[in-house]
């Protein structure tokens, strides 16, 4: 059974008269990764520092791990990791120094730190500048900066993560590593929230996406734990009996548009042959099978234009 | 207390990381102003100290808080792990002793020119005294006063200017008293002391709050 870790109740945060955030529920589940879409300006920012008690919302809960994040709660920071715009490091140190105070803030060992980073930071200038100290942070490039920060928010595996544009800056193999990191941290039951404009982020990484607009989160896309879309398209003939044979084996409306089929599946390494047997049998022919390429761009605006 | 040593240490370090211009400034700055007591003593009056507390601490309390916020580096650090009171605590430590070591230092190069000077300083002891604990009170006044505009303000240019009128304000009542009432000058050590309370209770009051992380108007 599922269990949701975020869990956000007809939130509202204003701004002096302005509301930014008005009666928006959602939530997410643990392991999950929940991408975070929206225009410039539509609250997505200030979701994040809601969820991470920077603000005080207004009316509603707000949930993490079954904290109330405006309680500050050290133990509730303590597994949460978190990169954010800035990379909050001090400038006048050096890197290491920099990751040792953030260790000490997450209750992590330093003997634990160096592993983590041996381990999975070899091959980049982090893992140099840990063991050699390396130079002042403020010297460093805005991309090994984002890549600090995130070395950061993966110290010592929290359970839930909240990433702010994490991909910004960063070169391809850092990017790469991101991903890999962010899979590591899935794998070892972590639940994210990443806001990002770069859409490849969203539609590498994560389960679910949901788009801030109108002051509320709506559902965009839905995705398989695998990370294939659910969605899925037949290129057949068209007949209202066929239509009848999907919609009973699918459980979901089946639309045709284009030659096609469209229709969401649950289950479909048990569905899918079922559907073209019994389509088969009804004298359908089918020329093509397969799920859907998930057009994310498409999808949001599709959103736009219907609301 | 593990968590607020870590915040000194680190606003320790970032000083330490400095310019050298940085360095420059406050040993020019220190130099100067122990030359101050030579002219009357080292009663040159509480208002030099109170005045020379206003630059050093509001100087502190500008990078310490309003630079953090400036970069962004706040919302980090407030979701790290450490306590609220932690950072808070771990910051205004670290203005404080900075604050009160430099006019430490600063007390200490004024006996050197005054024995130098070959004037005899041994009965200034106990106004030296009194001047240190009218320094120490005035630069927790300070340091608490600027942490609470540091949050509070949206712009903290003015801050120094702010202190300033503060202790200039506390300092005029006090030589009113005095004038009228022969007021002792550790009174005004009690009344900034009052003052730091009060400020410092705000200051952790907006701390705890949103304004820690609104933007800021430079």
């Amino acid at each position: 059974m599922t269990k949701n870790i975020v869990i956000v109740e007809r939130c509202v945060k204003r701004f002096g008269a302005v509301a930014v955030i008005e009666e928006c529920s959602f939530s997410i589940d643990q392991g999950s990764v929940f991408g975070l879409v929206g225009r410039n300006g539509a609250g997505k920012t200030t979701l994040i520092r809601l969820l991470l008690g920077l603000l005080k919302p207004d009316a509603g809960a707000l949930s993490v791990m079954g904290f109330k994040p405006w309680n500050h709660d050290e133990a509730f920071y303590r597994r949460v990791g978190v990169a954010l715009e800035h990379d909050g490091f001090s400038g006048n140190l050096n890197v290491k120094d920099n990751l040792a105070l953030f260790a000490v803030a997450k209750g992590v060992a330093w003997s634990e730190v160096e592993a983590y980073i041996k381990e999975f930071w070899n091959g980049t200038f982090l893992h140099d500048y840990v063991q050699g100290g390396g130079k002042k942070v403020k010297y460093l490039s805005r991309g090994q900066r984002v890549q600090c920060g995130l070395c950061r928010a993966f110290m010592g595996w929290p359970s839930v993560y909240f990433f702010d544009e994490p991909t910004v800056a960063l070169d391809v193999d850092a990017y790469d590593h991101f991903c890999m990191m962010s899979r590591e941290a899935k794998r070892r039951g972590g639940t994210m929230l990443i806001s990002s404009h770069h859409l490849s982020t969203i539609e590498e990484l994560c389960d679910e996406v949901g788009i801030l607009d109108n002051k509320q989160l709506h559902a965009v896309d839905q995705r398989k734990p695998d990370g294939s879309s659910p969605n899925w398209s037949l290129v057949a003939d068209f007949s209202n009996d066929f239509r009848a044979i999907i919609e009973q084996c699918s459980l979901h409306p089946a639309t045709y548009s284009n030659g096609a089929w469209r229709f969401f599946i649950e289950s479909a390494e048990t569905m899918i042959p079922e559907i073209i047997a019994r389509l088969a049998a009804a004298g359908c022919r089918i020329l093509r099978v397969g799920p859907e390429k998930n057009d994310l761009k498409g999808k949001i605006r599709t959103h736009y234009e219907n609301h | 207390m593990k968590t607020i040593s870590a915040i000194l240490r680190k606003e320790w370090n970032g000083f330490l990381g400095s310019e050298r211009g940085v360095f420059a400034i406050y040993a020019i700055l220190i130099f100067s102003w122990s030359f101050i007591p030579l002219g009357g003593g080292l009663a040159a009056g509480p208002v030099w100290w109170l005045f020379f507390s206003v630059i050093i601490s509001g100087n502190f309390a500008t990078t310490v808080f309003v630079s953090e916020r400036l970069n962004g580096s706040m919302e980090i650090l407030l979701t790290s792990g450490f306590t609220r009171g932690a950072v808070f605590f771990g910051k205004v430590a670290f203005i404080a002793c900075m604050s009160i070591g430099i006019g430490m230092l600063c007390f200490c190069l004024a006996f050197v020119w005054l024995s130098i000077s070959g004037r005899p300083h041994a009965a200034l002891f106990t106004e030296a005294f009194s001047d240190a604990g009218l320094f120490c009170a005035g630069t927790v006044m300070n340091v608490a006063c600027g942490a609470w505009l540091s949050i509070r303000l949206h712009s903290p240019r003015i801050i120094p200017f702010i202190t300033l009128l503060l202790t200039a304000f506390i300092v005029a009542v006090f030589y009113g008293l005095a004038y009228a009432a022969s007021a002792p000058l550790w009174s005004l050590v009690i009344f900034l002391s009052v003052v730091s309370a009060v400020c410092l209770y705000f200051a952790y009051k907006e701390f705890n709050g949103e304004k820690v992380i609104q933007p800021i108007d430079l």
